[in-house]
């Protein structure tokens, strides 16, 4: 079956359009690995503008930060966390701050090292109200008492990743292997190798003395061998796109694809805490607390759940030291028939998500007096101190599933609740939002929204009496920069 | 897109050394390398290797193709880095190197073929 695939496969590259322009040869100069490379992308033209509209349609996810404060149970929290794992880096910032963070964590107990610390020793800034109080001389020589150790941040952030919680793949790795295994067989590839180990030998450099690279198609050492070379390189580099292709259906069959979207359904939680200390001539000292934790309610650990007898942890350990086991077959038919089962189906295209976190923040009080000279009296400049807890619960839903000629639609329900004490311009507040978001195009989208907001104590919005606000716009998103170039 | 640029040596001293490694971002991908030999047994070298930086010495007369593989899952998807060189028995460079770069949001996998032409040594 696999070969019949491959056959197929082949023949389709054979008759690519493209190979009657002109570019099924080797052009002079070219080097044997450039050749190569450039008959694989002939064989495959379409492969960048459809890699750059992948990346444009499917990074469409959750309510868009214009419709903010709608908030989506939709969006990766964790990213931001994870995207520096396994890294420890000093970095200085535009503002002139320094930060320092650390990854921690054994592998063998946290996976995915999921213990942050980050120092932050931002550039020291006098409190504008004290520069306001203060005569020039005096703004200098205090900006001059500053130094770096007199405005630091330190935060710890935690985040979970095992085969329950955490989108993270090595929990998950022996499972992946398994569906992504392929031994290919290129015996084109091989017949290049057999030809040019044939004519290594004359392939020398000016003094003599063997070259590490086969040289370059229209120079002296290549010779009257040109054209078997040239065939040989065409025939491995199509076959190279065959195995690409077939690797692709594989993968394909083996449900690969679900897999991703189930991992990135994994629940995920979050906790973190930061301390800032500040010299009292900058500004009080602050601490905040966030714990967050988010589930969809279905997703590979379901998995794991449905094939705890057949395919349970150390199966899959068995199968990554034999994976020609008749275990490993166990666990790929077991998986195959968790991806094709109707729940499993039903949760691929309609996820809901729902989240949860607790925020916790509190300035100290702060007292500054400095004295003037004489006879003015002493500059003094004193706040209290202020604390806010914040809860707030988002359930988001695709509503209308993705499907030949129908765009996805999603609705999103937050409700957050903001208890304040000791400020003087903010209070309680209750808000609740409700936002549906229809995908007009695979990078447009039309976000509409209610919000609901019980703020008539709050001194910040008491020209206005209306709780009731709608929100909405349209959504076009670019695709990163990077993404294209790398296209390219 | 999904195909990259191969690297072929040749005239590779019997018992040299091919180094390869691989290094993300963070650890959202997969790497094997499938390694195809004209006079011994098939190979699979795993992700774990990989990472860590694999040596596989080849050995005159066989050639050696090997498919390396990528595949990203998992949120967020890393850029990631390999190279490959091969050291000669008398621990010199031979040739240049290769390495590439590679990233994925949505999961494509890469594939790309490195030859190595072996030259000396004795019969298989």
């Amino acid at each position: 079956m696999k070969r019949a695939l491959l056959a197929l496969f082949i023949s389709l590259a054979l008759s690519s359009p493209l190979l009657a322009q002109g570019a099924d040869k080797c052009i002079e100069g070219e080097t044997v690995d450039d050749c190569f490379a450039r008959i694989e992308k002939a064989v495959i033209p379409s492969a960048t503008e459809a890699a750059v509209t992948k990346v444009m349609a499917e990074a469409n996810t959750g309510v868009p930060t214009l419709t903010s404060p709608l908030g989506s149970a939709v969006a990766d929290f964790l990213s931001r966390f994870a995207a520096s794992a396994d890294s420890s880096m000093l970095s200085r910032g535009n503002d002139g701050s320094l930060t320092l963070d650390m990854n921690l964590g054994a592998e063998k107990y946290m996976t995915g090292r999921p213990l942050k610390v980050e120092a932050v020793f931002h550039a020291p800034v006098l409190n504008p109200k004290v520069k306001v109080g203060l005569p020039g001389n005096l703004v200098q020589d205090n900006e001059k008492s500053l130094n770096e150790l007199d405005d630091v941040s330190l935060s710890l952030t935690y985040s979970p990743q095992n085969r329950s919680i955490g989108r993270t793949l090595s929990p998950h790795r022996a499972l992946f292997q398994l569906l992504v295994r392929s031994v290919p067989s290129n015996p084109d590839a091989q017949k290049l190798l057999d030809l040019l180990e044939s004519l290594q030998s004359r392939f020398k450099d000016q003094n003599g003395n063997p070259l590490a690279e086969v040289p370059a198609f229209g120079s002296p050492q290549m010779g009257d061998q040109r054209a078997d070379v040239e065939r040989a390189v065409i025939a491995a580099a199509k076959e190279q796109v065959a195995l690409d292709a077939s690797d692709k259906a594989t993968l394909k069959a083996n449900g690969v694809d679900d897999f991703r979207k189930l991992l990135d359904e994994q629940p995920q939680a979050y906790a973190s805490v930061v301390q800032r200390s500040r010299n009292e001539l900058i500004g009080p000292n602050e601490r905040s607390f966030k714990l967050t934790y988010e589930t969809s309610g279905f997703s590979l650990r379901n998995f794991y759940s449905a094939a705890a007898s057949t395919c349970n942890e150390s199966q899959l350990a068995s199968t990554q030291t034999n994976p020609e086991s008749q275990q490993a077959v166990t666990c790929l038919d077991a998986w195959k028939a968790f991806v094709k089962d109707e729940k499993t189906q039903r949760a691929l295209t309609m996820s809901g998500r729902f989240s949860f976190s607790v925020e916790y923040s509190g300035v100290d009080a702060n007292k500054v007096e400095i004295a003037l000279p004489s006879p003015a009296a002493p500059f003094k400049l004193a706040t209290g101190s202020t604390e806010s807890l914040i809860g707030s619960l988002t359930y988001g839903q695709v509503l209308v599933a993705a499907a030949e000629g129908i765009r996805e639609g999603r609705i999103d329900l937050k409700a957050s609740y903001e208890n304040v004490t000791g400020a003087k311009n903010r209070d309680n507040r209750f808000v609740i939002s409700a936002v549906y978001s229809q995908k007009l195009t695979d990078t447009m989208s039309l976000p509409f929204g209610i919000v609901y907001a019980n703020h008539e104590k709050d001194p910040a919005f008491k020209d206005t009496n209306r709780q009731l606000s709608m929100h909405f716009g349209l959504v076009f998103k670019l695709p990163e920069f990077g993404a294209l170039m790398g296209a390219k | 897109m999904a195909l990259v640029k191969p690297k072929f040596w040749i005239n590779v001293p019997d018992g040299s050394e091919l180094f390869a490694k691989a290094k993300g971002t963070n650890d959202n991908f997969n790497i094997d390398m499938s390694v195809d030999s004209s006079g011994s047994d098939d190979a699979v070298v795993n992700h774990a290797k990989i990472v860590a930086g694999v040596k596989i010495k080849v050995k005159a007369p066989n050639h050696y193709a090997i498919t390396v593989r990528i595949n990203f899952a998992g949120t967020p998807s890393p850029t990631v880095d390999f190279e490959a060189h091969i050291t000669k028995p008398d621990g010199t460079q031979h040739g240049t190197g290769y390495n590439f770069t590679v990233s994925d949001p949505k999961g494509s996998p890469y594939r790309a073929l490195i030859g190595i032409v072996t030259v000396g040594g004795g019969s298989q």
